[in-house]
């Protein structure tokens, strides 16, 4: 008996040169959310927010529809960190169908494997629809400096769904209330607004018939370099009962024009013309 | 031996006889673990003692008893008689545990056998957990321990916070006591049972149901009584623990008897790191680090009088690197008790405590700094007198609690301060108490008492709001704290029938009884669900509970294998009105609640003990199995756990397997929209191992200890507030002399 006690302590003497229980890894607690969005005709899939509506988080999609939301330290949620409850995930876009999804959190930390969220965390089936389609032209490919100081611009837009209202800030039923030009090489954005609008709502329910908006930025004003733009139309797809908390944390609104818009996801046709020669005001 | 007793030995060899002095160590024989009040006394006479704390005694035998039998009794070993002569020879006595307990044992020599606590309380079934099961089995901490027992389900954070709850009820409404001192939160009457060292207890004692009365009326679903040790004989303790985590964890404890004064002392730094599976860099860990020191006075005034001073002070603290959090707590407790006589008056029990917890969080996340800090200190008086007489016994009691409680809760984001909340809210506490025990008597047979007892409480709390401050003042949010009262009586009633043969004995009790809980500060700042701007203050919420049990041991004479069985078991029923229903927004900083008008839990629990080759094998088969109609306000409960527990003992070697099974865990968590939607956690199933070997060598004693929790394979690795699904390893090595 005394050889098994001494060969136990000898063991205990060798176990503890060097800490035989190695392991010391944790995954930590569930606060990540993750997935792919998938979306028929785009090639790249970036700018889908996703937002836990309450708790206040948003991440875009990457290029190729993925997406990993940390929620934040449960002791920031509120006073006692116990947070529980069922959450909307949205998945905000410009022109595909807003999709909500249900995620269950427990004490501040994600419940895996229950409502929408598989046991890896991955939130399932996230096909979005395109819920209308959008093109610009441009009337003027090629800008000089001797052209007239305003290009003209439309936009064209109908319903790929039976119907969708759309917001277009500032506007009306036949101007846009803003166009985005982005300079494709240095990614520089300009911003033109119709002015004295003040980026009132006008809300148009689009159907099957393509509708056009007009608009006519002053290109010369801004004193446009050389080199190739894109055009983008200021549209919103008009969801009235969206969580204000939702744009809060995406620091955009409707109603004041930011370049932030353009890092939103939009499905469609953009224009580009060339600036031959600096521009001067 | 025999050179162990030249000077015994010489005493025998002189002609003219004079008094021998006989003396061992007495030893459980299977555990090898040291029996503390053991009567050591000369057959048919007066002269006699005990056995101490190391198992040890003494004995000055006179020289006419020369030929005299010594007897061993114990209440839970077979009697045992050697001659005075063999036992000259001996060093060491076994002793063999026994099935059915012994009654009747007559303590000769003094009395310090320390009685339960709760037991003065109205009765219930208790469950008293010693030291035996868990000092040499490598349990962490309390939380780590208390798991094992079906009844009671442990929620693990990743700060290292273990909270408990029992019978399906939630944390907050089981009320922990630490050598009499109230350990709950007077913030939100949760217990965080980490701050809690294992290797300084005695014991614990466990009651499950509402139906005390002694410790207030908040104990909806139990009290658990933590026993420190007091008293120790042995000088010296050190005990190192390893593990996963990189756990680390040293136990130091000294000791010195100075004639009636026994003082020790003991240390603990523990220390854990771990590390995230897709850590960046080194500092994407979590580390966590807690010291506890305890200092115990114990001072025999007198042959039924004693008076013990204890300060304890726990300190821990969480650092995670990964969220920039970071949260520290400190718990200091200093209580002074006396046991005994004052003057005339005998069998008073006398409580002086202070308590004062502090906990500071701060996480730096983003571009959000938050600093919470939560202050509470405690001042307890209890004084209860009991008067024994021929056919009942009364105990008259009166408690005091005041405690002030300051909350602070401050953030800012990108240097802006976003939100500040500070509360100070001062609670007094009165309570009077009359318990009435009677002794009746069933007959002279099988059964021999049936008692009826009473107890009547009468409880008194007022609370003082002297400071608030909210920021941003949102309606209905905002400096919502009054002044407030409230006042409940409560009525209990136990009877009990006994039963008893000497290879039989029978308990079967029925117990009855109502209780109240008081809202807390976390409660008091929390504003109704419906409705945000009116006001109502909260409603206490109240629980009514019957419960029935019986409790029957076997002792079985005729083989030479099976010793014999134990089984117990107890059906209840808890009764709830206006049970309180939190609700958690985020980004609010005060919780909503309503009050579920009615809510019930109905339960049963039992378990079977079979007993082999001198109780050397237990197989104990557990379950506990509960019916809870509203999974909104006692959320992620286990309604099954099943338990079987194998523990051989065998010549200082100790093996428990523990097998269990917790059923899913069924939530109701309130949707936004209105409803509510149900979830459930899975079942788990899984088995922990322990193996021990304590030995003898001189004076000390040793023992190493490995154990290993969910050892079969589980893809667990995180904690995620489920308790402790992971794999875990710790090897325990410690001596005493």
């Amino acid at each position: 008996m005394k050889k098994i006690s001494l060969g136990l302590l000898s063991l205990a003497i060798f176990a503890a040169c060097s800490n035989p229980f190695g392991n010391d890894e944790i995954t930590g607690e569930k606060r990540t959310l993750t997935g792919a969005v998938t979306i028929s005709g785009a090639a790249d899939l970036s700018g889908v927010y996703v937002w836990l509506d309450r708790i206040n988080v948003g991440v875009f999609t990457d290029e190729k529809g993925e997406f990993k939301l940390t929620l934040p330290p449960k002791s920031t949620l509120n006073a006692s960190g116990e947070v529980s409850g069922e959450f909307d995930l949205y998945f905000y876009s410009i022109n595909c169908k807003l999709e909500i999804r249900k995620v269950l959190l427990r004490n501040g930390v994600l419940l895996y494997g229950e409502a929408d969220v598989d046991k890896n965390g991955a939130v399932r089936n996230l096909t979005l629809i395109q819920t209308f389609s959008v093109e610009t032209r441009s009337a003027f490919p090629q800008i000089s400096p001797g052209d007239p100081p305003e290009i003209s611009i439309t936009a064209h837009m109908r319903a790929c769904i039976d119907s969708f209202a759309v917001n277009i800030p500032g506007g009306n039923f036949v101007l846009l209330g803003g166009v985005f030009i982005k300079r494709i090489e240095t990614g520089q954005v300009f911003m033109f607004e119709l002015a004295g609008t003040e980026g009132r709502p006008y809300i148009e329910m689009l159907d099957k018939k393509e509708r056009l908006w007009s608009f006519h930025p002053d290109v010369f004003d801004r004193g446009l370099e050389m080199g190739t733009y894109r055009i983008y139309p200021l549209v919103y797809p008009n969801y009235p009962d969206i969580p204000a908390g939702l744009f809060e944390t995406l620091g955009l609104s409707p109603q004041v024009m930011d370049e932030k818009y353009l890092d939103l996801f939009v499905l469609g046709t953009f224009a580009e013309f060339e600036v031959l020669e600096d521009l001067q005001p | 031996m025999l050179r162990k007793f030249p000077l015994l030995l010489l005493a025998l060899m002189t002609p003219a006889l004079a008094a021998v002095k006989i003396q061992a160590v007495i030893l459980d024989a299977n555990t090898h673990r040291e029996v503390y009040g053991v009567n050591v006394f000369i057959d048919r006479s007066t002269i006699g003692t005990i056995s101490g704390r190391n198992g040890a005694f003494q004995l000055e035998v006179p020289a006419d008893y020369a030929n005299a039998l010594v007897q061993f009794q114990h209440i839970s070993y077979n009697v045992r008689r050697i001659s005075l002569d063999s036992l000259q020879s001996l060093s060491v006595i076994y002793l063999v545990p026994r099935v059915i307990p012994l009654q009747d044992v007559e303590v000769i020599g003094k009395s310090t056998i320390n009685t339960i606590d709760i037991r003065r309380d109205i009765p219930q079934s208790i469950k008293v957990l010693d030291a035996g099961k868990f000092d040499i089995r490598g349990y962490v901490d309390a939380g780590d321990f208390l798991n094992i027992e079906p009844a009671v389900q442990v929620q693990e954070e990743l700060s290292g916070k273990k909270t408990l709850s029992i019978r399906g009820g939630n944390a907050d409404d089981v009320i922990v006591l630490y050598n009499g001192v109230r350990m709950n939160s007077p913030f939100d009457n949760v217990f965080d049972f980490s701050l809690i060292d294992l290797a300084n207890l005695e014991r614990f004692e466990v009651i499950k149901g509402s139906n005390t009365s002694l410790y207030g009326p908040e104990a909806f679903s139990g009290v658990i009584n933590i026993v420190p040790q007091v008293q120790r004989d042995y000088m010296a303790f050190a005990q190192y623990r390893m593990g996963t985590y990189n756990t680390e964890n040293l136990n130091l404890q000294l000791n010195k008897s100075l004639g009636p004064v026994v003082a020790s002392y003991s240390f603990k730094d523990a220390s854990q790191v771990r590390h995230f599976i897709d850590a960046v860099d080194e500092s994407d860990q979590l580390q966590n680090i807690q010291q506890h020191h305890n200092a115990n006075l114990n001072f025999h005034i007198g042959p039924a009088s004693t008076l013990n001073a204890m300060y304890s002070r726990a300190d821990l603290t969480y650092d995670n690197g990964r969220d920039g959090e970071t949260v520290a707590q400190k718990n200091d407790v200093a209580s002074l008790k006396y046991d005994g006589a004052i003057g005339p008056l005998g069998d008073v029990n006398l409580l002086a405590a202070w308590k004062a917890y502090d906990e500071t969080q701060r996480l730096n996340y983003n571009d959000l700094d938050l600093n919470r800090h939560i202050q509470d200190q405690s001042l307890q008086f209890d004084a209860d007198k009991t008067v024994s007489g021929d056919w009942l016994d009364l105990l008259l009691g009166y408690s005091f609690r005041g405690a002030g409680v300051d909350f602070d809760d401050d953030r800012e984001q990108g240097g802006e301060n976003i939100f500040h909340q500070a509360t100070k809210i001062d609670r007094r506490h009165h309570g009077v108490v009359a318990i009435v025990k009677t002794h009746g008597s069933a007959g002279q047979g099988f059964l021999q008492t049936f008692n009826i007892d009473l107890s009547l409480r009468y409880d008194s709390i007022n609370d003082k709001v002297p400071e608030q401050k909210e920021m941003p003042s949102s309606p209905g949010l905002a400096t919502n704290l009054t002044d407030q009262s409230w006042q409940a009586a409560h009525f209990k009633f136990a009877t009990s029938l006994d039963g008893y043969r000497d290879d039989l004995a029978f308990k079967a009790f029925l117990n009855y009884g109502a209780n109240t809980k008081f809202p807390t500060v976390v409660q008091r700042l929390s504003v109704p669900f419906a409705d945000a701007v009116l006001y109502p203050d909260l409603t206490p919420e109240r629980v009514r509970s019957l419960e029935v049990g019986a409790e029957l041991f076997k002792e079985d004479r005729s083989s030479t294998v099976l010793d014999g069985w134990h089984a117990e078991g107890a059906v209840f029923r808890n009764y709830y009105t206006d049970k309180f229903r939190p609700f958690y927004t985020p980004g609010v900083p005060v919780v909503f609640y309503d009050n579920v008008p009615i809510a019930d839990i109905y339960g049963m629990e039992a378990s079977f003990n079979v007993y082999f080759l001198h109780k050397k094998i237990d197989l104990e088969f557990g379950i506990a199995n509960y019916d809870i109609s509203e999974k909104s306000a006692f959320p992620f409960k286990s309604e099954l756990k099943r338990t079987i527990d194998l523990s051989i003992d065998h010549a200082g070697f100790s093996l428990l397997l523990h097998w269990f099974y917790e059923s899913e865990q069924v939530a109701w968590i309130r949707t936004f929209s209105g409803p509510f939607a149900e979830v459930a956690l899975e079942p788990f199933s899984n088995l922990d191992v322990h193996l021990s070997k304590s030995f003898r060598f001189n004076r000390a004693r040793f023992f190493i200890n490995i154990s290993g929790r969910n050892v079969l394979n589980t893809s667990e690795v995180a904690l995620q507030g489920l308790a402790i699904r992971d794999h875990r390893a710790y090897l325990t090595v410690g001596a005493q002399f």
